[in-house]
């Protein structure tokens, strides 16, 4: 079983605010990451209106890939690919993501819904992966 | 749901947020009072500055574009030069009376519903209700008046009327910036003069709303100070 994941942020045209590989990638499914998050996103849309919670567990399967969603209350998708389950850990990891997020949005000099281009950023997400994912 | 985790998880968040209500050693505060100037001050820098354009810009549309009215013209970055006989009132910081002028007062309107409507939507996010989201747009507009308010007034919104086809209406019958402006006992001009002072607070409601995804107009009015109307009016993509 290899430890792999694939988190996204989306923002609220359904175009990535933030993409990252965290663990050994392999190389034939990066660019099949994209596309199965854009395609869970309609599941995602569903799933909202039939709970009022921010963590939505797993909205979708593919293949071997587990999607997992966490929507923030601006209807900002936090998503990932996983294979293993680890219900759990993968919602603490959505809300310190989300905090993050919250920080970046602060920044007053950060327009909401574009890129998140900081390296600390980008840092601490890694951390935060390893404290939870890994 | 497994309880614990959720309390524990969510207990991190408004700490490290700083959210939490324990004032930590490294919390630093600011008074209030300072929040209030500086949106006073905003508003009358704004208009000044407005001003300053304009009188540049229309400077620069009558003169014959030698170099020296081009530098007195270039002064709208704010350094005062000698007055010439173009520029009237040298840079005061006050001004006693509304300018008349409509078209320099829509320009300053649309800065500060900007600038409130950015503010707007970033507070949407942060003091947005943790583990739980609002779908409902009275939820939301009853959010807008219980939270956001507390936030920024620390004090709630005292009257919600609705007439459930799309239409708020929230009064607030003590609004803070309001209390520390003479009114005349609220005559009429006092009203007048106070209205710049709430399209900021308009940008924000907007820009709350807009990041929950309901698209709206909202306008507000004083009949008499410290009193202030807000009409929120949900406009549906048709």
């Amino acid at each position: 079983m290899s430890s792999t994941y694939y988190f996204a942020i989306v923002g609220t045209n359904d175009s990535p605010l933030y993409e990252t590989e965290l663990g050994v990638q392999r190389d034939e499914s990066k660019y099949l990451n994209q596309f199965i998050v854009h395609a869970a996103l309609d599941l995602v849309d569903d799933a909202q209106f039939m709970s009022t919670a921010c963590y939505l567990k797993i909205v979708d399967r593919y293949n071997d890939w587990n999607v997992s969603a966490y929507v923030t209350p601006s209807n900002t998708r936090l998503m990932l690919l996983h294979e293993a389950k680890a219900d759990d850990a993968i919602r603490l990891f959505f809300t310190d993501c989300h905090e993050l997020y919250l920080k970046t949005l602060l920044n007053p000099f950060y327009e909401p819904n574009t890129l998140i281009q900081s390296q600390a950023f980008d840092t601490k997400v890694n951390v935060l992966a390893k404290k939870y994912l890994f | 749901m497994n309880n614990p985790q959720t309390a524990t998880a969510t207990a991190n968040l408004l700490a490290a947020l700083s959210l939490d209500g324990k004032d930590g050693a490294n919390d630093r505060q600011v008074n209030g009072s300072a929040l209030e100037l500086l949106m006073s001050e905003l508003v009358n820098t704004l208009t000044r500055t407005t001003q300053e354009t304009k009188r540049g810009s229309e400077m620069l549309a009558q003169s014959s574009g030698t170099k020296e009215e081009l530098a007195d013209a270039g002064a709208l970055a704010g350094t005062p030069k000698r007055s010439t006989g173009a520029r009237s009132s040298p840079m005061v910081s006050g001004w006693q009376e509304v300018p008349d002028d409509s078209e320099l007062m829509e320009q300053v309107y649309v800065k500060l519903e900007l600038i409130g409507f950015r503010i707007g939507r970033r507070l949407a996010e942060r003091f947005a209700p943790p583990n739980r989201r609002l779908s409902d747009t009275l939820d939301i507009v009853k959010f807008v008046c219980k939270d956001i308010w507390m936030v920024m007034f620390n004090r709630q919104i005292d009257n919600l009327k609705t007439n459930h086809r799309g239409i708020y209406v929230l009064q607030d019958n003590k609004f803070k910036w309001f209390l520390h402006m003479s009114g005349n006992n609220g005559g009429a001009a006092a009203a007048r003069r106070a209205q710049p002072y709430i399209w900021l607070p308009c940008g924000i409601i907007r820009g709350v709303l807009d990041s929950f995804g309901v698209n709206t107009v909202v306008i507000a009015e004083t009949l008499g100070l410290p009193q202030c109307t807000f009409q929120i009016k949900v406009v549906s993509d048709a």
